[in-house]
Formats: structure tokens, sequence, C-alpha cells
């Protein structure tokens, strides 16, 4: 821009100056030549006052050339020239006029260039003609002469006018110059760029805000994808990494930035090198992958451009071991209450089937009746327990009507009423310890504890002993029921808790227990908030303790 | 140029890693199927072995284009001779793999493979295979090397593996039949061992461009 209004300016002093110029010397050599008709004429009317030949012969030596005509045309002198030999002057145009109107003016070019003769006819009274002419500059011999003063000055006015115009331009665009983009503000003389400033200023509270907007929402979602546990990443249709996040650098077992690798160079499984084809089919793929110990379930999700194309993918990865165990568990009950509930079923069906057929001798009937009974007690049991259980996992068994309940007392109700058992197998059942108060239903206490007494007298020795022991410890209430039976090995103390577990499972019929014993146990105490700890020695006994934190 | 040429190594690269990945499921799934009996898994590595075939034949040919169009130099030419080689071990182990479950059917219920080391065989093999893998996946040198040394383990396994056989041969001649078909079990899991040595030394040579002594 400075360079354009540079030239501008330049160019315009310069058209200036010439037309300057042009016109100067046009109006001097007007009035040039005017003088110089001017003089012409006056030097004429001087000499016409004695002009007869003798007279005039003292201007012989003068610059300009006189000549004396009579009305015939013939040339009566000259001062120049020899006046015989000249040829007759009427055909001369200011001597035709001086004769015609009294005076006559001409101009001839003569052959030298660069000059002219001008020529001035006066008739005299006595009816001669009087010419005077002179030689005078053309208008190229004028400019000829003044080339060099006109050239000098034309080359000092364009040096000026060049850095003038230097000046001048980057005068003008300072401000321009100068303007933040940013910020921009121009001063008022420049009006003419207002609406472009108030247009800048406008785009650029539009880019704040979008910037503003576009930071916030990718902060959402950088703090949504890398909070979550589970791996998300993105990647292209090839299969190379685009982003990703923390959860998936700990699925991947990497510490170094994967953006950008392939996905094979992380993880070759069989799912990652099938679920592209997948995708590139427009599907959506999902599969379980099971890395070492852990589960995760895999799902891709093909990524399309605005021409519906698919050009990536999104890829999930969840960690579903929790899930994958306890469907194992869920499994594993299910079969095992088929088994349990089926096993004392085929004795009774058994049974009553030889009765009804009159197998049995009249004798043996009450023998057989009592195997139905004990059978159909266990079911009973059984059944009990796993609706007890069903309702714990429900969460909100007996929790209305809970107050508050002394340990204490009710391990001498659960010790009297288990006595009776105990005594059978020679076991001592003592209660110790003092006062501890938990707000708690009753029942769900009562039974707990009567669980964890029956299991200490079903898997006791014989003459072994029972002491349940309950008060405060720290502040905690807590019942704890030390037995001298079997002990488990410290290989099973974390399994005891589950459904239908026996860590012996050729004792099950002989004891008589139904599997779920200890199972209740654990669901009572976490939902009264209690923390069951297991402390066994294989042959010496077992301590099982429960302590209600809060 | 360059740019497409870098696109056709990193499809190659690509290519590698996948045809190693089938090798680790073809040797997993045989072994598994030995193992547990299970005859699935052993038509598993039958179908895995098939498809590493096809592979290598797409390596191959992926590799004599890369070799006629762009005529590489340098460590590009050591990255494609090495892949070519690589590939024939890989197929190697693909087909050993599948010999495995062949011969897992004949040693199906019989309680002898639980008297010997075979399973520890067995998945120091599979690592071998594995870590020759991740060696170049990876691009690890060291990792390649451990997997040259790790070789050790494998022929000392099968040495006490062989012994095994042959005390329960002296025990008892009704084992015979199993004992031989365990025996060349053993000997393509050592074999297996080796050929991830040579794939192993192959990664070295096409990132150090020297051959091991």
């Amino acid at each position: 821009m400075t360079k354009k209004i540079y030239r501008g300016i330049l160019l315009a002093s310069i058209v200036t100056l010439i037309t300057c110029l042009v016109f100067t010397i046009g109006v001097q050599y007007q009035i040039y030549d005017e003088s110089t008709q001017k003089s012409l004429k006056n030097k004429a009317y001087i000499i016409s006052v004695e002009s007869n030949t003798e007279n005039l012969e003292k201007y012989r030596n003068i610059e300009e050339r006189i000549t004396l005509i009579d009305q015939s045309g013939k040339v009566l002198y000259d001062n120049k020239a020899i006046s015989s030999n000249m040829e007759n002057h009427l055909g001369r145009k200011e001597v035709a006029e001086a004769l015609k109107n009294g005076e006559g003016y001409a101009v001839r070019r003569s052959e030298t260039l660069g000059s002219k003769t001008c020529y001035y006819a006066l008739r005299l009274d006595d009816g001669n003609v009087l010419r005077v002419s002179g030689n005078s500059f053309t208008v190229w011999a004028v400019i000829m002469e003044l080339l060099p003063p006109i050239a000098a000055i034309a080359i000092m006015t364009f040096v000026l006018a060049t850095v003038l115009a230097s000046v001048i331009s980057k005068k003008i665009l300072k401000p321009i110059n100068n303007i933040d983009l940013n910020k921009p503000e121009i001063e008022e003389s420049y009006e003419e760029l207002t609406p472009f400033i108030n247009k800048i200023n406008a785009q650029n509270r539009k880019l704040d805000r979008q910037i503003a907007k576009l930071t916030r929402s990718r902060r959402e979602f950088e703090i949504i994808s890398e909070n979550m546990s589970e791996g998300l990443l993105l990647t292209d249709i090839n299969g190379n990494i685009i982003t990703h996040n923390k959860g998936t650098e700990k699925f991947f077992d990497v510490t170094e930035n994967i953006n950008g690798c392939n996905i094979l160079t992380v993880n070759r499984s069989e799912i990652f090198r099938k679920i592209f084809d997948d995708i590139t089919e427009k599907k959506h793929g999902e599969e379980v992958l099971c890395l070492g110990r852990r589960f995760y379930n895999i799902t891709a999700n093909p990524v399309y451009d605005e021409n519906n194309a698919v050009c990536g993918a999104v890829i999930l990865i969840v960690d579903i071991t929790e899930k994958e165990n306890r469907e194992k568990l869920r499994r594993e009950f299910t079969a095992n209450v088929s088994h349990e509930l089926k096993t004392p079923l085929t004795s009774i069906s058994g049974i009553s089937d030889m009765l009804m057929n009159g197998l049995v001798a009249p004798e043996d009937i009450k023998g057989f009746a009592k195997d139905i009974n004990k059978e159909s007690a266990r079911l009973i049991s059984l059944v009990n327990d796993i609706i007890k259980l069903s309702e714990l996992d429900e969460g909100g068994a007996d929790s209305d009507d809970a107050r508050q309940v002394d340990l204490a007392e009710v391990s001498k109700e659960v010790a009297e009423r288990l006595a009776p058992v105990a005594d059978k197998k020679g076991v001592v059942i003592k209660t110790e310890g003092g006062k501890a108060e938990i707000t708690a239903g009753e029942s769900l206490v009562f039974e707990m504890i009567y669980n964890l007494c029956d299991n200490a007298v079903k898997y006791n020795k014989e003459n072994g002993s029972v002491t349940v022991m309950t008060g405060v410890k720290d502040g905690a209430p807590f019942v704890s029921v030390k037995d001298t039976g079997i002990g488990i090995a410290s290989e099973y103390t974390d399994r005891i808790f589950e459904r239908f577990y026996r860590v012996d499972k050729s004792r099950s019929k002989e004891s008589g227990g139904t599997g779920l014993g200890l199972s209740i146990v654990k669901h009572i105490a976490m939902s009264l908030g209690g923390e069951i700890t297991v402390d066994s020695t294989p042959g010496v006994g077992t301590n099982i303790t429960v302590v209600f934190k809060n | 140029m360059r740019n497409k040429f870098d696109r056709q190594l990193e499809n190659l690269n690509l290519e590698l890693i996948t045809m190693g990945a089938l090798c680790e499921d073809a040797i997993s799934a045989s072994v598994k199927g030995l193992l547990d009996d299970d005859d699935s898994l052993c038509r598993k590595a039958a179908e895995t072995e098939e498809e590493i075939n096809q592979k290598e034949r797409d390596i191959e040919a992926i590799c004599m284009k890369l070799l006629l169009e762009q005529q590489p130099v340098a460590g590009d030419l050591r990255v494609i001779s090495s892949a070519l080689k690589m590939i024939s071990d890989m197929e190697r182990i693909g087909d050993q793999a599948y010999d495995i479950s062949e011969i897992s059917k004949f040693v199906k219920n019989s309680n002898v493979k639980s008297r010997v080391h075979i399973n520890d065989m067995a998945t120091a093999a599979i690592k071998m295979v594995t870590d020759s893998v991740d060696s170049f996946v990876k691009k690890d040198v060291e990792l390649a090397r451990a997997v040259m040394d790790y070789d050790d383990k494998v022929d000392n396994l099968f040495d006490c593996v062989k012994d095994e056989l042959v005390q329960l041969i002296t025990l008892d001649s009704k084992n015979g039949e199993f004992c031989v078909d365990l025996l060349m079990i053993a000997k393509y899991l050592e074999r297996i061992g080796d050929h991830a040595v040579n794939i192993a030394e192959w990664v070295e040579y096409s990132i150090t461009g020297v051959h091991r002594k």
C-alpha cells in the first residue's frame, strides 16, 4: 500500500511538473513572439520618419534588415542586399497587406531549423512601403535553449518529489501499520477504515466466545474421559490410534504415548485383528477379551464422516471381571441349589415308592417314615435358608423393627437353644463378656449368632467347647465365637462364606448343614455394618469375630 | 514416493504382527487342546495353521513387490529381507502347532501328561513365541536377546521330559505309546522354541544389521 501511494504521489507530481513546464513555455513563447512583432513595429515607425534612400543608409549596420519598396513592388533599398538584384516584392504577404491596410505582418520559416524571419511592413505617406524584418527563434529553438535549466529544475523537483512522496506515504500509512489486530483502534481521520475495524472487533469477540466454548467442551470431554475407569480410544479406519484416555493405558499396560501407533502394535489379540473387518462393514463389534485373570468387554462402533462413509472407530474397553465372577458364582449357586434340593427329594421319592408298592415290612415302616421325616426336615431347613438369603439379598429383611439389642443377651439365648444339640455331641457352650449393644433387628442378630454357634458345635470334636464372647473394644461392640474344633486351613478361609461351599465335601451329609450358614452370617453382618475376621488353626480351633464399627 | 514406500513398509509391519499373533493363537490353542483334551481347540489350531500359510504367501507377495518396485537399500532392505526369512520360521511354528494338535488326539484321556513337565515346556515355548513377536513389534533388541537365552530353558525342559518319559516306560510298558507321542510333542515344542530364537535373531539383524555369532 505504501508503494502504491508513493507511486501515485510521484506520478501526480511529475504530471503536474511537466504540464506546468509545457504551459509556461507556451505562454512565454507567445509573449516573446508578440514582443518581437512589437519591436519590429516600433523600429519601423522610428525609421519611417526619415525614410529616403540616403537616410536609410545609416542603418546599414543594424541587426534588422530594412527594405524600402515602392508601390509597384520594386525594391528601392535594402541594407543587407543589393536592391537592384532583388525581385519584385509585390507578391509578399506583408507588402500586399501594407499597401492595402497601411501595415502588414508575416512570418516565414527560414531553411535553418530553429529560426524564422518576421516581417513588418508599413506604408509610408509617400506610398512606398518600409519593411523591417528580423530573425526570431522558433518554439523548438526556445525549448532547446531552455533545456539545461529546465532539466536541472526537473531533476531537482523529481528528487524532491521522490523524497516527499516517500515521507508522505509513510506518514499516511503509519497509523494503519500500527493497528493492533487483536484490539484494533484508529484515529478519527481514517473514517474509511472504521467499517473494517468494527468488523474485525466483532470477529474477534466472536472468535473469543467460540474459543472459550471449545475449550470448555474439550475440558469437559477430558474430565469425562480421563476420570472414567473404562478405556476409550479413537482410531482411524486402519487401526491407528488417534486419541486415548488413561483407562486405555491401564488396560494395555503401557506408559509411553501410544497416539499414532497402530492398535496391533499395542495389543495383537484376535479381537483387534478382526474388529476392523466389522467396522468397515459398518457393523458394531462386541467381544470379551481375557487378559491374564481379568475379563474385558470390548465394544467398537464405526465413526462416519459427512459422506456417511466409515472413517474410524470408537472403542470402549470395560473391565467386566467382577461381573464375570459374579455370573460364575450365580451359575455355581444355581447348580448347587438344584443338587442340594434334589438329594433329599430323591430319598423321599425312593422310600415312598417302596412304601407304596408294599415292599417294606410293616415293622420297618416306622424307620422309613423317620427317614422321610429327616429328609423333609432337611429340605425345609434348606428352603428356609435360601429364603433367608434371598431376603437378605433384597436388603430389607427385618430392618423395620430395628432397636437396641444386647449381643450378650442374644448369645445366652442362643446358647440355651443349642444346649440340647451340643449335649448330644458332648460339647459345652459358654458365654462370656459383658454388655454390647447395637441397633438392629433382634431376629437378624439371633440368626447370625445362632448360625455361628451352630457351626462351632457341628464342626467340634468330642468333649470340645464353644465360647461366645461379647463386649466393647475401642468403642466398637463385638461378638466372637471360639471353638475347639477341626479348624479351617488358611487357603479356604476366604471361601467359607460362599454359598454351598464346604471345605470337606464328604462330610456334608454327616454334619447335616446346608452349606448356607456362614453365607447368611456374612450377609447379616454386612447389612448391620459388621466386619468378620476368621482366625483358625487346623486341628486346634476357629475363632470368628464380628465387629460392629459403627 | 517415499510416502508410499513408508505406507507399504508400515503395512508389511502390521501383516507381520498379525502373522505373529496367529502363531501365538495356533500354539496356545494346540497346547490348551492337548492339556484340556479339547477337540474344538485342536480344530482351531488347524484353521489357524491354514490362515498362517495364507499370510505367509501374502507377506511374501508384499516383500517381492517392495523389492521390485522400490529397490530398497540399507535398513529398509534389511527389514524386508529379514521379514522374508521370519515368515518361514513363523510358518514352521504354525505347522508344528498343527502337528501337536494332531498328535494330542492320540494322547487324549491319558494321565501320563500330568506326570511329566510337558505343561512347563509348553508355557515356556509360548512365552518364547510371544516374546519374539513382542521384540519385533517393539523393535526391542534386548528382548530379542532374552528370547535367544531363554531357549536353554526349553532345551533343559526337553531333556527333563525325555528322562521322565524313559522312566515311565521302564515302570510300565503299557504307557509306551503315549510316551512316544508325548516325546514327539516335546520335540515339536523344542523346535518351536528354536524357531522363536530364529525370529529373534532376524529381529536383531533387521535392527542392528549384524548377525549374532
